[in-house]
């Protein structure tokens, strides 16, 4: 058996138990590594999708994690890179339905996890920003720290969700859908103006450009509030004309 | 070698532990941390990187998979090249492991098989690591549940034959020998025998947990006295090494880890006689 054959093998049995097993002895300790896998994946979501995990406890937790990980082959050997579709996992899972905003929280927790782990980044120092102030503003377009997420959520009041679960007051779960800007600082509430602005930003608009799309969306956008918290949070890298 | 490692007692440093670590700087020779947990910018690599400025730092790979079949994982390595270039460590180490079939990741270290093509498949990698890092790596063996009929060589002897192709050095997990011994009916003493003092730059130990009949490689427990029998007997043969005790479950607080620590360290000291030697 070459070496290639033999991985095969090995890969096959750790997928199905009835698989042929081979050249492989003491096949039925293969049930150690699969729990390994398993329990490894299990161990970084619940690292990851802590407000989840604290909002259905820890046992209904690990048995939900265990069905989207068995429903979900691993693609990368790094455990903190996974867990970006465990949101979708947890919209369509039955038994979570008594929380229909769960997935909404595990939104917020990935991309909470995603600024904490963002790559480092130089951002726009004071003289190059004295310097974008003499120029043509509208024209330029912004590039934005990796560490900066935009999480929205149509149906449910996420920003409040999220204040409720700190120790907050209780939320309205009526009010309907809520922006959030998270970098690792901190997370914030941002209207859906806002919003617009800001996902036009991302997407390489210019700022004179996004401006419109916000005041379209919300004529009464408080747009300098949160163009100075992109600069004094440090979430703005360069300014391109 | 790029290994400059003490000669003495290291401590695998977990996230749970990072706090109070960094406020108490408490007496550990050097620290080994989960390179993997350090890929990326924010709060964990300034840590570490502050960390580096007081002790030696080892970084440990858990995810690189050099036994897989087809190319490395170009991201991964290149994550982790980064890091070495940021964290300049003491020494680099990765296992005689694979993780990926089929563009499917298995998140656990798997043992390759020692049948025909392993040694040129591994060395290949192993080499293609050492070139993209400018610099040797140490290859550590791993427990193992299962056996693969006919294989032609044991994993030190493995191991030895990569330090003669490749130049890389070795990092000698004793519990994971032992482990085997006790899963598979292998010596470790017999192991032992076939790796050269000179090619290793690293122990480990740890503890293993029984699960229906398997010792599991779990480094849930403390240290068993079969594996730090062993330890006295590699260093005795080996000379003074630098010696990491690993604990990654069961965690208790740091101030009941560093007890266990500093009852390792004395074991070391008196095995090895605390001589200093430099690595060549």
């Amino acid at each position: 058996m070459s070496y290639a054959q033999a991985i095969s093998a090995f890969s096959a049995l750790l997928l199905d138990p009835q698989a042929q097993s081979a050249g492989l002895l003491h096949a039925a300790r293969m049930r150690h590594y699969r729990a390994n896998c398993r329990l490894n994946r299990i161990a970084a979501l619940q690292g990851v999708f802590s407000n989840v995990a604290q909002l259905v406890g820890e046992d209904f937790f690990t048995a939900m994690a265990r069905e989207y990980v068995d429903a979900t082959p691993a693609h990368a050997a790094d455990l903190h890179a996974m867990g970006a579709d465990f949101a979708d996992f947890i919209a369509q899972f039955a038994p979570a339905a008594e929380l229909p905003y769960l997935a909404a929280v595990a939104q917020v927790d990935w991309a909470r996890w995603r600024a904490y782990l963002a790559p480092d980044a130089t951002t726009l120092g004071l003289t190059e920003l004295a310097a974008l102030a003499a120029a043509d503003f509208a024209s330029l377009q912004l590039v934005f720290h990796p560490s900066l997420q935009l999480v929205q959520s149509l149906h449910w009041p996420i920003a409040d969700i999220l204040a409720m679960h700190a120790g907050g007051p209780s939320a309205d779960l009526r009010r309907g859908g809520q922006q959030l800007l998270i970098s690792r600082r901190q997370w914030q509430a941002i209207s859906t103006g806002q919003w617009a602005l800001l996902q036009a930003l991302v997407a390489g608009e210019t700022v004179g450009d996004a401006l419109e799309r916000a005041l379209q969306c919300e004529p009464d956008c408080d747009i300098q509030t949160i163009i100075s918290l992109l600069f004094t949070q440090g979430l703005v890298l360069r300014a391109e004309p | 070698m790029h290994c400059t490692l003490p000669l003495t007692t290291g401590l695998g440093l977990r996230a749970p532990h990072l706090a109070d670590v960094l406020a108490q700087r408490p007496p550990v020779a050097w620290w080994e941390v989960h390179s993997e947990n350090y890929f990326g910018g924010g709060e964990p690599i300034a840590a570490l990187c502050q960390l580096r400025q007081d002790y030696p730092i080892s970084l440990h790979g858990i995810g690189l998979g050099l036994g897989s079949l087809g190319p490395l994982d170009a991201q991964h390595l290149a994550q982790l090249q980064q890091l070495v270039a940021r964290v300049e460590p003491a020494a680099v180490s990765e296992h005689l492991a694979w993780n990926r079939h089929a563009e499917r990741y298995f998140n656990d270290l798997l043992p390759v098989p020692r049948v025909e093509g392993v040694i040129e498949h591994l060395a290949e990698r192993i080499s293609i690591v050492q070139d993209t890092l400018q610099r040797p790596i140490l290859l550590e063996n791993v427990s193992s549940y299962v056996g693969f009929a006919d294989e032609l060589l044991s994993e030190a002897e493995l191991m030895a034959e990569l330090v003669r192709r490749t130049g890389c050095g070795l990092l000698v997990d004793l519990n994971n020998f032992y482990v085997n011994a006790l899963n598979l009916g292998l010596n470790a003493e017999a192991e032992l025998a076939h790796i050269a003092g000179d090619s290793v730059y690293e122990i480990h130990v740890a503890g293993f947990e029984w699960f229906e009949g398997t010792a599991i490689d779990t480094h849930g427990a403390p240290v068993s006295t079969e594996v730090l029998a062993l330890l006295r007997q590699a260093l005795a043969r080996w000379g003074a090494k630098p010696v990491l005790l690993e604990r990654d479950t069961n965690l208790s607080d740091f101030a009941s880890l560093y007890a266990e620590y500093c009852s390792l360290d004395q074991i070391v000291k008196a095995s090895a006689g605390n001589t200093a030697r430099e690595y060549v």
